[in-house]
This record gives C-alpha cells, sequence and structure tokens, in this order.
C-alpha cells in the first residue's frame, strides 16, 4: 500500500482544481473587462457637472471639438439634411457644410479669435458669395451669450440618457422662466461636450423644429483634404455681401432689446429688390430680426402673427414705415416686439 | 379583488362605474352614470384611477404615459371643436337607430373640424383661425365651400407665404439658433443665398 503525503494530496487537490481556478481568474477578469466597457460614463459625467458646465461644455465643443457627420434638420412637413465636418487646429475652426436634398450648395466657414468668414458655393451660377462678420458679433447661438445669463432665462436640468447617432448622451432640458423663448430639449455627448440633438418645443411640449446627427464621429484626426469644395471654383465670380453697419438711434428709429435678449446685429441691406434694415436680437439659443423699411407704398403683410412652421412673424407700419419681426420665438413675443418700436426722428 | 373590504373610502358609485368599464351597465344606468361623471369631480377622479389600475395591470408601460394634463388638452381642443351643430339639426330622437344612423355624420363633420383645428394655425395668424373654424361650423352641415372660394384663399395664403419668404431668409442668414453645429442657420434652410452686390 503506497501511503501518500499532505503535501503531494495537495500538488494533486491542486492539479485537480487548477483549471477550474484559471477559468474562474479569466473569466472574473474578463467580465469586469467587460464592466469597465460598457458602464454608462454618461451618468458619471452628469453627477460631476453642474448646469453651468454643461452649457459651457456645449459651448466649447461646437468650437473645439473636430466632428464629422451627416445632420437632419426637420419642421412641421420641412425635413433637409446636411454633411458637416468640422476640424480645430488650436487657432482656427474650419467648417464646411454640403448640403445633402435640394440645389447643391457648399458653405465653408473659418472662425479665429477676430474674424469669422462664411463662403457660400452656388455651382449652377459659378459663383461665390462671401459673407464676412466682425468680431463684435457673439455668434453663433449658445456660443455668444455667457452661461451665466443663459441660466437666468432658461431652467437647466439633467435628464435621462438617450441614444443619438449610435452614441448615448446626456439629456438636458431648457425651461424658459418667461413667455418670451420656447423651451429646448439638447442630448449632448458627456465626453466631448457636443450637441448631438437639438429639439425646440412650446409650452405643450409640442416639438417645434429639431436637428439632430444621424451619424457623427467624435474627436478624430481630419484630413484637412475634407475641408476642400466638391467642385473646381477657378473662374467663379466672387461676390461680397451687401451688408453694411448701420446706426438706427441715430436714424430715429427705438428698437429696444426685449427682456434677455441682446443685440447681435444692426446692418442695412438689400432685401429683394427693397432697401431694409435688420436688427437681430439673440438670447443665446432663440434670435428675433426686426426689418425695418421705410418706404410708404408697403402694405403690412400679416394680419396678426404669421406662423411659417417654428417661425413667427408679424409686421405693422410705423409712420411711413412697415416694421416686421421674424423669430423663432412665441408668437406673442413677435407682437410685443414690433408694438414697442418706435419713430422718433433724426437726431 | 375584494371590493368589499374596499368599499369603506370607495366612491358610493365606485360598483357602477367599475360594471361600466366592464360593459356590463345597462343604457339606462349608463346614462345615469355618465351625466354624474361630468358633474362630479370626486367620481371622475375614481374613473380615472380605474383606468390607470387596469392598464397598470395590464402593461407598466402603458401605465406610464398616464398624464392628466392629456385628457385636459384632449377636452379643450374638442371644447373649441364645432361640431355640436349636426346632430341639434334632427329634432327626432326617438331611437338607439337613429343615433346610429347620425353618429358616422357626426364623425365625418367632427373630423372635418379636427382638420381645420390641426392645419389652419399653421397656416394662417391666430387671430384668424376663428372666423376660419365659423366657417367650418357653417360650411360642414350643408355643403363645401365652392372650389373657387377654396382656391382664392389658398391663393391668398401662397401669396402671403412667398412676400414672407423673402424676410425669412434674411432672418435665418443672421440668425444663429442653438449650437448644432454652429452654422445652424444654413441647416435650417440650405439652397439660400445672401444676397451679394
Amino acid at each position: 500500500m503506497r501511503t501518500v503525503g499532505p503535501a503531494a494530496r495537495a500538488t494533486v487537490a491542486l492539479g485537480r482544481w487548477l483549471p477550474l481556478l484559471i477559468m474562474t481568474a479569466v473569466v472574473a477578469a474578463a467580465s469586469s473587462a467587460a464592466r469597465a466597457q460598457d458602464r454608462p460614463r454618461p451618468e458619471a459625467a452628469s453627477q460631476v457637472r453642474t448646469p453651468l458646465q454643461w452649457v459651457q461644455a456645449i459651448q466649447q465643443a461646437a468650437a473645439r471639438v473636430n466632428y464629422s457627420g451627416t445632420v437632419v434638420y426637420q419642421a412641421g412637413g420641412d425635413m433637409r439634411s446636411s454633411r458637416i465636418t468640422h476640424v480645430y487646429d488650436g487657432k482656427r475652426s474650419q467648417e464646411r457644410i454640403q448640403t445633402l436634398d435640394g440645389k447643391p450648395r457648399e458653405y465653408l466657414r473659418t472662425r479665429t479669435d477676430n474674424n469669422d468668414e462664411v463662403h457660400c458655393l452656388i455651382p449652377e451660377s459659378r459663383r461665390i458669395v462671401i459673407e464676412h462678420r466682425a468680431v463684435e458679433d457673439p455668434f453663433p447661438g449658445l456660443i455668444g451669450a455667457p452661461a451665466a445669463d443663459i441660466l437666468k432665462l432658461y431652467q437647466v436640468e439633467a435628464g435621462g440618457i438617450e441614444r443619438v447617432a449610435g452614441i448615448e448622451c446626456q439629456v438636458l432640458t431648457f425651461t424658459p422662466r418667461d413667455a418670451l423663448r420656447y423651451g429646448y430639449q439638447l442630448c449632448v455627448e458627456p465626453a466631448s461636450g457636443l450637441l448631438l440633438k437639438s429639439q425646440m418645443v412650446n409650452d405643450r411640449f409640442d416639438v417645434l423644429e429639431q436637428v439632430a446627427f444621424t451619424d457623427v464621429r467624435i474627436g478624430e484626426r481630419i484630413d484637412r483634404a475634407r475641408l476642400k469644395p466638391a467642385w473646381s471654383t477657378e473662374g467663379w465670380s466672387v461676390e461680397r455681401s451687401d451688408h453694411r453697419r448701420v446706426d438706427l438711434a441715430k436714424a430715429g428709429w427705438v428698437v429696444p432689446a426685449p427682456d434677455g435678449f441682446r443685440r447681435t446685429k444692426e446692418i442695412a441691406r438689400r432685401m429683394g429688390a427693397r432697401d431694409a434694415m435688420q436688427v437681430v436680437f439673440s438670447d443665446g439659443l432663440a434670435t428675433v430680426s426686426v426689418f425695418i423699411e421705410p418706404g410708404a407704398e408697403l402694405k403690412p403683410l400679416t394680419e396678426g402673427v404669421q406662423m411659417m412652421g417654428p417661425t413667427a412673424a408679424y409686421s405693422r407700419r410705423v409712420g411711413d414705415a412697415l416694421v416686421t419681426v421674424v423669430g423663432e420665438v412665441p408668437p406673442a413675443a413677435v407682437r410685443g416686439l414690433a408694438g414697442s418700436v418706435e419713430f422718433n426722428g433724426p437726431r | 379583488m375584494d371590493k368589499s373590504a374596499m368599499s369603506s373610502n370607495l366612491h358610493p358609485e365606485w360598483e357602477r362605474l367599475s360594471s361600466l368599464v366592464d360593459g356590463e351597465l345597462d343604457a339606462e344606468g349608463t346614462d345615469a352614470l355618465l351625466t354624474a361623471l361630468c358633474r362630479d369631480s370626486e367620481l371622475h377622479g375614481e374613473w380615472v384611477t380605474l383606468h390607470i389600475v387596469g392598464d397598470a395591470l395590464r402593461s407598466s408601460e402603458v401605465a406610464a404615459l398616464h398624464a392628466p394634463d392629456f385628457c385636459a388638452r384632449v377636452s379643450a381642443a374638442l371644447a373649441l371643436e364645432p361640431t355640436v351643430l349636426a346632430p341639434r339639426a334632427s329634432p327626432v330622437r326617438r331611437s338607439g337607430t337613429l343615433r346610429r344612423y347620425l353618429a358616422p355624420g357626426v364623425a365625418v363633420a367632427a373630423s372635418a373640424a379636427v382638420i381645420a383645428f390641426v392645419a389652419v394655425p399653421l397656416l394662417q395668424s391666430p387671430t384668424a383661425v376663428a372666423p376660419t373654424q365659423q366657417v367650418a361650423v357653417t360650411a360642414a352641415p350643408t355643403s363645401d365651400p365652392t372650389p373657387a372660394e377654396v382656391s382664392r384663399r389658398a391663393a391668398a395664403t401662397v401669396a402671403k407665404a412667398r412676400s414672407l419668404d423673402v424676410y425669412l431668409a434674411a432672418h435665418r442668414e443672421l440668425a444663429a439658433g442653438v449650437a448644432l453645429p454652429r452654422a445652424t442657420p444654413y441647416l435650417r434652410t440650405p439652397g439660400e443665398v445672401p444676397e451679394g452686390r
């Protein structure tokens, strides 16, 4: 009879159990790795960021993150998509937008700290229209207004996690604190802060218009060649946009900014066959334009407020001029703004 | 469920309400109860609860969709609808058979009014909504508006919309909305071109 020592017995036992031990270890490691991958980072991020930090993150990302993808805009029965490529090289943000529906167009935008220029390419007439925006324009949208000001006008709350364009994103609701603006529901990719979806809603939570990526790549290196237009523009005519800055107050016009809105532009321009002055107001999310057209023969275009999808329009006569207010704000806000315009005669 | 055990905090009409939901109440009882439902807000509350409970038993997802707001909104929309004229036009109301004949007509009038209610605000100003609905009321039971009238109205709307388009384009060219991505005005209205010199 062979006797087996305790050490040998332990070895045998280990030999018998070793494969199982290894398997357990492998499975445990694999599952912990999987957990690390699956862990919904958005949740962690929403706990970290305050509403103020969310708004700042969105503002930063729009200018500073590289992204490319397809964006769909929808309002009422209207839907159109565009392809977007955005590159930031540390000094300059460059953007290329190609329309995918309707007439082919490309918009090439270059923005630095003190310049903002958009080239609009129109292939069928071989034209490039250049629109130059001076820096005093705190454009665009959310970018312009300080985040703290936006929080004074909207109550911002972090909601759940959604999925847009295959990416998990944090829902943020912007509820207006007064009746001068609509609400917004945004979905933001938490790591980069890039806005993936934006819905404008009225006080009954009907969606009036929405913009969303249907596919997007965030933060990858983008070859500069992808910012080049699809057409060779050699020999195309180049036109500058005809906007010039004006001082409406000097001309006798009083156009008070609605509560929470800031004047972002005050220009003279052509409107079809007519001359007009245009003042643009923005609160960081919503924008309204006031058009003033001196000229006695013009009749008001609207009786009451006219809705064009998400946009409200209202016009009235002030002296011998036609005043028309157009914006993505509630009808009452448009009417109120038109009513506040006065003409005091030139100083 | 043992109804008698709960009956102490239930509405006295709860039993009949439950029969109504199950389709077991006779016509007379139904009429009386429906009248009571319209007047008694507490009973109406029971009615809502009953449905929430029923939905919860069937599906938690459906139950989660219950919004007190929704009913209020539908009621408000119904209140605005000019549908009541058609049934009142008939002086005779003898039997259920007549009601059965009338019902489809009412439904058609109602859906015409709903279309007016839904479509009109998009095309016309809010102040113009009321008169337009008035037109729907008077026109629906007798005859449709003449084709000439329809096309005249449509043409006027289109002409208005066209003249406003110039403003819309000018506004959107310079109005940046929510920063998705930063050139939203171009996303809203591709195909448009800034006015050149």
